[in-house]
């Protein structure tokens, strides 16, 4: 049986790109600065990957509680630029021996972040 | 916008790829967390289930805060292709972390240039960790 984890949405806008910029002290110009990014191999204005791997973190959160999710190890590859107005959702699915598959997809339903993660005993 | 309070021995040069070393530490420091980041973090990215501890979804950022801290002179252009996020335990909302990063590795592929960085994040003084991770990056520079 497959369970699932709790899925957490986000929609990616310029403004909040710019407070995670904040957060995250990486001011970046592939992530700030359009006129540069448009002239960068990206095409334009990319989110942080740690942006989207935030969402699969609380995802973990919501699915296994604040206290149970101590001792949690997530490894993920940045699979596809994140643009501004894109649609994430962060989920995974647990199957039978504890592996959990975890990832990011955005509205075309392609993978951004993919990888796994798993609980650690105390 | 506030962010935590800093007492780092930030780099401001540039770094080239050539000055990084495998093993090499690239430096530590002491971020002091605070109530107003962490309401910004909440409101960046939604509620947590506690109020006593950072939000769980935070450990991505805080390892991104740790690194760009540390690791100064970022070139324009780097690009983030993989993480590795390890939690041992939340810690609380006023809490003060130090932060140390070394190179793991660095390799050049075609004409990429990649550079891995072991970030972790502990209690100063104690040692107590609160959470590690490796950045891998595709260092533009």
């Amino acid at each position: 049986m497959t369970l699932r984890l709790s899925p957490v949405r986000m929609t990616v806008t310029r403004d909040l790109i710019r407070e995670y910029a904040a957060l995250s002290d990486d001011y970046n110009p592939i992530h700030v600065d359009p006129e540069y990014a448009a002239a960068s191999p990206m095409g334009g204005v990319i989110a942080h990957g740690t942006l989207s791997l935030n969402l699969i973190w609380h995802s973990l959160e919501l699915t296994f509680g604040s206290q149970g999710a101590d001792c949690i190890i997530t490894e993920v590859r940045f699979k596809t630029p994140v643009r501004e107005n894109d649609a994430l959702e962060a989920g995974g699915e647990i199957d039978d021996s504890g592996e959990i598959r975890i990832w990011v997809r955005n509205q075309h339903a392609l993978n951004v972040i993919e990888g796994s993660a798993r609980l650690k005993g105390p | 916008m506030s962010s935590p309070a800093l007492s780092a021995d930030a780099k401001t040069e540039m770094r080239l790829f050539d000055s990084f070393s495998p093993g090499q530490p690239c430096g530590r420091a002491v971020i002091a967390l605070n109530r107003t980041f962490t309401e910004q973090m909440k409101n960046l990215l939604g509620p947590s289930l506690t109020d006593d501890r950072i939000h769980m979804a935070a450990v991505p950022l805080l390892l991104m805060r740790a690194f760009t801290t540390v690791v100064g002179g970022r070139p324009p252009g780097n690009l983030h292709v993989g993480q590795v996020c390890e939690l041992f335990e939340l810690p609380g909302t006023e809490a003060e972390l130090e932060a140390n990063v070394v190179c793991l590795g660095k390799e050049k592929k075609r004409d990429r240039k990649i550079l891995r960085f072991e970030i972790s994040l502990s209690e100063p003084g104690s040692g107590r960790r609160f959470m590690s991770g490796v950045s891998t990056i595709f260092w533009a520079a």
